[in-house]
């Protein structure tokens, strides 16, 4: 019997129906199992913004590392037994000179395999649309004010790479260890919408 | 894989055709000129993996940067502000 | 469209055109109709033919739908590909697809996220694993949410599209066919006790 989504005494949409019916034909015709599909929803749950949180961490506290991180991203991630499969990663690095900010306006392309599926409003039309074309406005109100004395480069990620910003470290977090600093670093910081939060802010 | 035509800081426009089928270079940016940032590589080419083929042989694509001032004629973030997109090789042209 | 209301019928005629009159005889050829290689069938055209966005499907006269038409059989098919079309017909204005949004006017991004719901977890799963299988391709997947209509494209949600793109993909391939999931969804359904 189909899996039910619990407490929801609704009837399936159209689009449930189409779900539940394509993955019992595919189960039937014996091209993928139960198990196969419950396994990997747990993977992606398992894909959460903190492993890029670590990568982030452990960049800012080993240059050699970020140096390896900035030539080949994916390489670096697995450096840290992070799994990334099919993930072809350019890591951009924010400095005092230049923000970053990522979009794909003809999709959602986004490094799930590090980090997760992408938030709704960065598959959304107001942000595939505007970004590229406003990114100050856009990052204003998203609460990101750049100076005019800031280069920001948009990344579109239009074909196979994907993208994640390295942030600039904050200040007053010398000597920190890495669970830390990673602690500090979030989600939309590697997307380029905001900036990690600064010691002494609550979690 | 088909030889990249291009390196990095080689100046290049995006071809300014709008043809149907599945295609990764967004409609914002053809015609525009550029400049070559690096070769990402070659992969096999997405307009004919959507048409399940196999897309091969493989095809360079680049990273191109573009001034936002020369894409958007009403730009009005700082004269800097750049874009950057990953074009497939048949899509540019030298500039 | 039969069934539908609509309007007095205009008993227009015109005189047609030479490139249209070509785009008749290119199809005649390519369907093997005059013992030509057939290269494509009435059935493909049709489907094509169908799969114009709405707005489109009513703006464009008739052999504005053929050459369209021809075009994504002959596609289809590995007659040509969109780098040769690329070039030819470079220069020729041409108008956006729905999806491909950057730089129009937009408004304020809503900074929402939601909790998926376990079947749209159970997508992402599928399309994932079809592709790790090298069933599917993320380029077919692309391709077939690119082609719902405008409206549609706008109205579905996320999940709501990818589900629709990986019906689409897997009849593509031969995989499923629109009678088994038609079947099947009148099966699941009746079996849902909601």
């Amino acid at each position: 019997m189909a899996k039910r989504d619990l407490g929801k005494y609704q009837p399936l949409s159209y689009f449930q129906l189409m779900e539940a019916s394509l993955r019992e034909l595919l189960v039937e015709k014996r091209i993928v199992t139960e198990a196969q599909i419950a396994a990997e929803v747990e993977d992606m749950r398992g894909r959460t913004p903190e492993r890029g949180a670590r990568v982030v961490a452990h960049a800012w506290s080993d240059t050699a590392y970020k140096k390896r991180l900035l030539e080949n991203g994916t390489r670096a991630c697995e450096e840290l037994g992070l799994e990334v499969p099919a993930l072809k990663l350019v890591v951009v690095e924010n400095t005092p000179q230049v923000h970053n900010a990522i979009v794909c306006t003809l999709c959602s392309c986004y490094p799930r395999m590090l980090l997760g599926i992408p938030p709704d409003w960065y598959k959304s039309r107001n942000y595939r649309s505007r970004m590229v074309r406003e990114p100050r406005t856009v990052l204003a109100e998203f609460g990101l004010k750049i100076p005019r004395s800031v280069q920001i480069r948009v990344h579109d990620s239009t074909a196979d790479m994907r993208y994640l910003v390295l942030p600039m470290r904050p200040e007053g977090t010398e000597g920190w260890s890495e669970e830390r600093l990673a602690a500090l670093v979030t989600r939309d910081s590697m997307i380029g919408v905001s900036l990690p939060k600064r010691p002494g802010t609550r979690p | 894989m088909i030889p990249p035509r291009f390196k990095t800081g080689d100046r290049v426009r995006v071809m300014k055709s709008y043809p149907p089928g599945h295609l990764r270079t967004p409609y914002y940016i053809r015609g525009c000129e550029g400049e070559v940032e690096r070769l990402c590589g070659a992969f096999p080419n997405p307009e004919e993996l959507a048409q399940m083929r196999d897309g091969l042989p493989a095809q360079p694509l680049y990273r191109v940067r573009f001034r936002q001032s020369e894409v958007w004629p009403d730009y009005r973030g700082a004269a800097a502000d750049v874009v950057e997109i990953e074009i497939y090789q048949h899509w540019l042209e030298p500039a | 469209m039969g069934g539908q209301p609509a309007g007095r019928i205009e008993p227009t005629e015109h005189d047609y055109e030479d490139w249209e009159r070509r785009v008749d005889a290119m199809a005649v050829l390519l369907w093997g109709l005059k013992g030509t290689k057939r290269l494509c069938t009435v059935d493909e055209h049709r489907r094509a033919i169908e799969s114009l966005p709405p707005k489109a499907y009513d703006t464009m006269s008739y052999y504005e739908r053929w050459v369209m038409a021809l075009a994504q059989c002959l596609l289809q098919r590995g007659v040509i590909t969109t780098e040769e079309l690329a070039r030819r017909m470079a220069g020729a204005a041409g108008s956006r697809s729905r999806h491909d949004m950057g730089g129009l006017p937009a408004k304020k991004v809503e900074p929402s996220e939601h909790d998926y719901a376990d079947w749209e977890r159970r997508v992402d799963a599928l399309a994932v694993l079809l592709g790790f299988m090298k069933i599917l391709s993320v380029d077919q997947r692309r391709k077939n949410i690119e082609a719902l209509p405008p409206e549609a494209y706008d109205a579905l949600s996320y999940y709501e599209r990818w589900v629709m793109s990986l019906a689409q993909s897997l009849i593509q391939r031969g995989v499923v066919t629109s009678a088994e999931i038609a079947r099947k969804m009148l099966e699941v359904e009746k079996r849902d006790p909601a």
